[in-house]
This record gives C-alpha cells, sequence and structure tokens, in this order.
C-alpha cells in the first residue's frame, strides 16, 4: 500500500505502475499525468506523487485546445523575435491554442525587472529566455514544440532563423528594431503581425491595422516606454496579436 | 498621392526622405511601405515620390 494524490484525492494504492493503476482505476481513461508530466511508458509510481489520469481521446493537444478539427494547427509553424513581454505572452497564447511549432529568438536572460509583464516566475531568473519559455510551453503541452535560438536578431540571421515560418511576430521593445524586422521579414515574403503602442494604463483601443495584405501592426500606435510598460495592456496587444495570427493560419493565406 | 489614407499634394521630384521628415517622421523608427510594397530603409532617400503614389507609413514607438 501507498498513498498518492490521484485526481485530487488522497488515496491509498496497492497498483505500483501508472500503467496498472489507470487499468485498475479508470480503464476508460488514455493519458496519466505524475507530477505534472505526461507518462507514455509504464512507470514505477512514488509514494507522495501527484496523479491524475484523464480522457483524451483526440490525444493531449486535442484536450487542451478544444477545438476539435476545426483547425489542424499541429502542422503549423509561428516565428516569434523576442520573448520579452510580448514574445512570452503570445508564444503561451498560440501554443494554448495548438499552434504545433514555435520558432523563438531572444539574447536576453530572465531578471526581476521581466517579472512585472512577462510569463517567467521566480524560478527563471538568471535562465535565458527562450530557455524559460521553452520550459513555460512544456509545462502547459509537452507535445507543441518550441525551438529556440540565443541570438540578437539582425538582418543576416532572422532570413536563417525563420524562414520556414507559416506566419511571424514582432516582439522586440526597440522601435528601430521593429522598423528593421519589417523590413527583413517582407523580403522573405512570410506574414508579419507587429506590435506598436501597449506602455501604459490608459485607456487606448488595441487596435489592428493592416498595412498590406501580409502585415500587420497591432496595438494603440501611441503609448511608449516612457509610461512604464505593465502587464494588462501588452498581454492585450499580445492577444491581439496572437489572434491575428490564428486569422492568418486558418485562413490558408500562409505559405 | 495618399499617405495612411488621407489625400496629400507633393511635388513632382520630391524625394520620400525629405517628405517623411517634413512630417515629423524618424526614418530609422519608421516602415513606409510605397504601393504596397516595404521600401527597404536604405532606399528611402533615393526613392522619389509622386501625386499617384499610395503610402502606408508606421512609426513605431517603444515597448514590448
Amino acid at each position: 500500500m501507498m498513498k498518492i494524490i490521484l485526481n485530487g484525492e488522497l488515496t491509498e494504492i496497492t497498483e505500483e505502475t501508472t500503467e496498472e493503476l489507470r487499468e485498475g482505476w479508470f480503464p476508460d481513461c488514455n493519458v496519466v499525468v505524475v507530477d505534472g508530466v505526461p507518462v507514455t511508458e509504464d512507470t514505477w509510481i512514488e509514494e507522495y506523487s501527484r496523479i491524475y489520469i484523464g480522457k483524451c481521446p483526440g490525444g493531449l493537444t486535442d484536450a487542451i485546445t478544444q477545438r476539435g478539427n476545426i483547425s489542424p494547427l499541429t502542422d503549423k509553424t509561428v516565428g516569434i523575435a523576442g520573448a520579452g513581454g510580448l514574445g512570452s505572452n503570445i508564444t503561451t497564447f498560440l501554443a494554448r491554442s495548438g499552434v504545433g511549432r514555435i520558432i523563438i529568438a531572444d539574447y536576453d536572460r530572465v531578471e526581476f525587472s521581466n517579472l512585472n509583464r512577462q510569463v517567467y516566475n521566480l524560478n527563471h531568473l538568471g535562465l535565458f529566455k527562450v530557455d524559460a519559455i521553452s520550459e513555460v510551453i512544456s509545462a502547459i503541452n509537452p507535445e507543441i514544440e518550441v525551438i529556440g535560438f540565443t541570438e540578437k536578431l539582425d538582418e543576416v540571421n532572422i532570413p536563417r532563423i525563420f524562414s520556414g515560418c507559416d506566419v511571424m511576430c514582432e516582439a522586440f521593445d526597440d522601435p528601430t528594431e521593429k522598423a528593421m524586422l519589417v523590413e527583413t521579414v517582407s523580403a522573405m515574403g512570410i506574414p508579419l503581425v507587429c506590435g506598436s503602442g501597449m506602455a501604459g494604463i490608459g485607456d487606448g483601443e488595441m487596435k489592428v491595422r493592416k498595412l498590406s495584405d501580409s502585415i500587420y501592426v497591432c496595438g494603440d500606435g501611441k503609448s511608449d516606454l516612457s509610461e512604464g510598460v505593465l502587464a494588462p495592456r501588452v498581454a492585450a496587444c499580445a492577444g491581439v496579436m496572437a489572434n491575428k495570427v490564428l486569422q492568418i493560419l486558418e485562413s490558408g493565406k500562409d505559405r | 498621392m495618399k499617405a495612411n489614407g488621407e489625400e496629400v499634394s507633393v511635388a513632382d521630384g520630391t524625394k520620400l526622405s525629405d517628405w517623411l521628415i517634413s512630417q515629423g517622421y524618424v526614418l530609422e523608427k519608421t516602415a513606409v511601405l510605397l504601393n504596397g510594397v516595404v521600401v527597404p530603409r536604405a532606399k528611402i532617400p533615393e526613392t522619389v515620390i509622386s501625386n499617384t503614389d499610395c503610402l502606408e507609413i508606421v512609426s513605431f514607438v517603444g515597448g514590448g
């Protein structure tokens, strides 16, 4: 006999492996998550493990996204230039929506000053942001592939890193780099969604401005760094951007 | 010509860079589409605009 937390309840069990446990307690279920990690092979159970056994007929991603067969995004790739306030939130939103692969680049490490608006937590301090975001996404859905590049992006490495993407997001904070990305990505022929104006705590509306058939700019267009950048409006702008990405992917206008 | 949806008039031979600066744009923070195509920033000084053109201009602000 040992004690585990089974689907939220402290439970005494005689089973010793995850497969025995599933078969004995929830035979119609097919996914076993042990201490936050879905296990695909029969695994020895340790005392006081937190185990959740659930039914995901269409697989884990299908159970998480709740989209059914409406939108097969699992074969799509989205590129994110920057893993700060916009990039970390956009990545999280797209992963929850079931976008199968995310390529993300940033050369920075997580610091205290990031925690006011980026999805990272104290456990991520000192990590490269691309490694921290991989960890965050893996904890949400390990079936989503995150490919990180710890590089400062420029005109030369952007085409190399992001060439296979269906859509790209601009998630820099520096306006000069934002303009550079528009120039570089437009030459690659990949649809681009940019962010401009999400600072402060004002009421400026988060809009989508269509610049061409393949370039969009989201945000209030005005508020800038001098107002400070806080979580609510950054997440709002990231949400508008991620939503535009889903529209582009699902309209089939991507390559 | 049209600039961000508004009708404006420019003299023949006007340089894109001169017009943008006269309108208060800071070139390195600005993305410009001329008739739907992004003008690389290095090409902005040599690009000439006329009254038949259509410009979409974004002046990026910091934050992200």
